[in-house]
């Protein structure tokens, strides 16, 4: 077989070429994937929400509605919904570039009391597994109505510590952690449970309970006392707990999710404020 | 002996007359797509904000009007290999006709004409000629030369021969009105498949294949399906059609985001949740050396050619072909419709898919799951890859001076093959050969 010699010098360059070609192709991958893994690790950062019981995945939409007319960005709104044959339904999308969508969680099972509170936190398990799997959130902000704090509670406290993902916030309104009882004398089974396993909770996390006030000791349904019974779970373990106590117009149970004031206390805690750096961060982009 | 089998099946196949129409009208076109695929390169690899070249140069950055420059090139690449059917149609219809002794020149006409009216789209304001583009680009090549050869047959029934081509006036004359009943016919049948191409479109027949096999390419992932994804693209490819892993893109493919995601947050990339799709073997791999492992054929024939005209093919497209734009190498050789080549064409990518995925398994080498540049050489996307392992760049190196010897067999045997037809033309005389 006659071989060209003047093709093989050719064939010579041109490999020499895609050698030469590789030098700066890994400059300039290390520093694409640098840039990516940082804005990766920065990037989705959703507002999980849980109803109370009796509600639906539409228990939000006003309250979000508010909130996204007040502010520049618009979040987006992903509704799941969990059945008691471990289906789960999506609907509503996160938008491509928003980095802050609210994912609210519902149940075909929404009903009261401690067996089902553990239920429904055994299907927010299941739901927040594919939602981590299909989004790769690496940290999330945790917001719980009146039950829904309950099951949040439960959930932090016997799975949250298998994901990968941070639990940033945490705030809960209206939560009765110790059901309808007045007084943290009588112990609900629930309560003791959540204090006995509050080791569990995550350590970085910072947490605010919100209680509404109607007359001086309840928001009409949930006494106070049962709200603040939260800290005997909370105070100490996370890295910051905070109570608060709103009254005023909107301040019965069912209306906390639209009072004002709640509202203002979810963009300036939940939600991540619009620092200079990010802001130039996303101007570069 | 096997040998001397494979060139006389080779010379038999080469005589068929389709396909000795195809390499006249590709010979005719390739200058043309030659450009274009220069074009092409400086359009979106130089000129582009995510090409391959425009980022590591950072022109964007120096080069006033870039964008202008862009254009300029886009513009050009338009007007050759955009719109390369049209002339793919006109061509054939010409050769086919002078096959058969007839009028070539007015075929050839018609033959653009009738393609024209077959991708011919009525707009809504009236004020404008409007085409389906896909189809006058690389994609309608085999619409158009069908179209053509089929206008050059209607020549051969409907008009007489031709007794003289001799050109003065009233000869020509004699000539036109002879050719009245094919061009009739011609129009005629290009607007019947134009009103039925109009309903396939209309029931997106096309788009729900396309969207299917879309679909397809983005969700499945594993050793299975992407071998059957990547032959049907190498299928496609061959005749000049776009496949599954054609158009493939990072943003849209589920199984290449779920490994970057995990990448990213725990940047190990032994253990990324889908080791085979698309991107580790078939990008990687299959395409080290181009689609159908192009570039490995072009330096075979660096080293084993004899014949001057290959040669001088493979020195015009090397550079492109480094960036996989291989359109003109494709039609020069040529390689699309071309039996001869579909076997080296589909296999070598496969054995290349086969060994890649060997080392993926074995963990020898990194999956490679961060984004490439567009128009980047085939041999560079693994390693970019994987950010930079050194590894999957020898590799790759590795692999594609084996698909270059593994070429040589077969460039050996096409040029027998072509020389043997040679032979044999000059033995019958240049009395057959049409002017």
């Amino acid at each position: 077989m006659k071989l060209n010699k003047r093709g093989l010098l050719l064939v010579g360059l041109v490999l020499l070429a895609l050698i030469g070609l590789a030098i700066p192709s890994y400059n300039w991958t290390q520093k694409n994937v640098k840039q990516m893994a940082r804005l990766h690790n920065s990037q989705l950062s959703p507002v999980i929400m849980i109803p109370g019981s009796s509600a639906s995945v539409n228990r939000f939409d006003a309250l979000i509605k508010k909130i996204n007319s007040r502010s520049q960005k618009k979040h987006s709104l992903l509704k799941v919904k969990v059945y008691n044959n471990g289906k789960i339904t999506y609907s509503g999308k996160i938008q491509p570039k928003d980095n802050e969508p609210f994912i609210v969680v519902g149940f075909e099972n929404n009903k009261d009391g401690y067996s089902n509170i553990l239920k429904q936190a055994k299907m927010f398990d299941k739901a927040f597994n594919q939602l981590a799997k299909r989004y790769e959130f690496n940290n999330f902000k945790a917001f719980g109505h009146s039950n829904g704090g309950l099951i949040y509670t439960a959930f932090l406290e016997k799975y949250m510590s298998k994901y990968d993902v941070r639990a940033k916030v945490l705030m809960t309104v209206g939560t009765p952690y110790n059901f309808s009882e007045t007084s943290v004398q009588r112990k609900t089974q629930m309560l003791a449970d959540f204090i006995k396993n509050r080791k569990n909770l995550p350590k970085d996390l910072s947490v605010y309970t919100v209680a509404g006030t109607k007359t001086y000791d309840s928001d009409g349904l949930v006494p106070e006392a049962s709200v603040a019974a939260g800290k005997y779970i909370y105070q100490g373990v996370v890295k910051h707990f905070t109570q608060i106590t709103v009254t005023g117009e909107d301040a019965q149970h069912s209306d906390l999710p639209q009072n004002d004031q709640i509202i203002e206390l979810i963009s300036r805690y939940v939600l991540d404020q619009q620092t200079q750096k990010s802001k130039k961060l996303k101007e570069s982009n | 002996m096997l040998e001397q089998k494979i060139i006389a099946w080779g010379l038999k196949v080469r005589k068929w007359s389709f396909l000795r129409i195809i390499q006249r009208t590709f010979a005719v076109l390739f200058p043309f797509i030659l450009i274009g695929s220069f074009a092409q390169v400086l359009e979106f690899s130089l000129l582009y904000r995510d090409g391959f070249l425009a980022n590591l140069t950072k022109i964007y950055d120096w080069l006033p009007h870039y964008r202008a420059f862009n254009q300029l090139f886009g513009g050009i690449y338009m007007l050759t290999a955009g719109i390369i059917s049209v002339f793919a149609a006109g061509l054939a219809a010409k050769y086919t006709a002078q096959f058969a002794k007839r009028d070539g020149q007015i075929a050839g006409v018609t033959g653009m004409i009738a393609f024209f009216a077959i991708c011919y789209q009525r707009s809504q304001n009236g004020d404008q000629l409007n085409f389906k583009l896909e189809l006058l680009g690389f994609s309608g090549l085999i619409l158009g030369l069908l179209c053509g050869y089929f206008v050059g047959l209607l020549f051969k029934w409907a008009s007489p021969e031709l007794t003289t081509d001799k050109e003065h006036n009233a000869a020509l004359f004699e000539r036109s009105f002879r050719a009245l009943l094919p061009i009739t016919f011609a129009l005629i049948g290009a607007l019947v498949i134009n009103v039925l191409l109009g309903l396939i479109y209309k029931y997106q027949v096309f788009e729900t294949i396309n969207d299917w096999l879309q679909s397809q390419a983005l969700k499945q992932s594993g050793v299975l399906p992407v071998f059957l994804l990547a032959t049907l693209t190498l299928i496609f490819s061959w005749l000049g059609l776009s496949g599954p892993y054609e158009s493939n893109t990072f943003d849209s493919d589920q199984s290449a985001l779920r490994n970057l995601n995990y990448a990213l947050t725990h940047s190990d990339l032994a253990k990324v949740p889908d080791k085979f799709n698309a991107n580790t073997l078939y990008f990687s791999f299959g395409t080290l050396s181009g689609t159908g492992a192009l570039l490995a054929l072009i330096l075979a024939l660096f080293i084993v050619s004899h014949r001057k005209n290959n040669r001088r093919l493979a020195y015009l497209t090397v550079f492109p072909g480094i960036f996989n734009a291989n359109a003109s190498f494709m039609i020069g050789l040529p390689i699309l419709f071309n039996p001869f080549y579909l076997v080296p064409f589909l296999l070598i990518p496969l054995f290349n898919m086969l060994i890649g995925a060997l080392l993926l398994a074995s963990g020898l080498i990194l999956p490679a799951v961060y984004p490439v540049l567009l128009t980047t050489p085939g041999v560079l996307y693994s390693f970019i890859g994987t950010n930079g392992a050194w590894v999957s760049l020898l590799v790759p190196l590795v692999l594609l001076i084996c698909d270059t010897c593994l070429y040589i067999p077969f460039v050996r045997f096409a040029e027998k093959i072509s020389d043997a037809m040679e032979a044999e033309q000059r033995k019958e005389g240049v009395a057959h050969e049409v002017k």
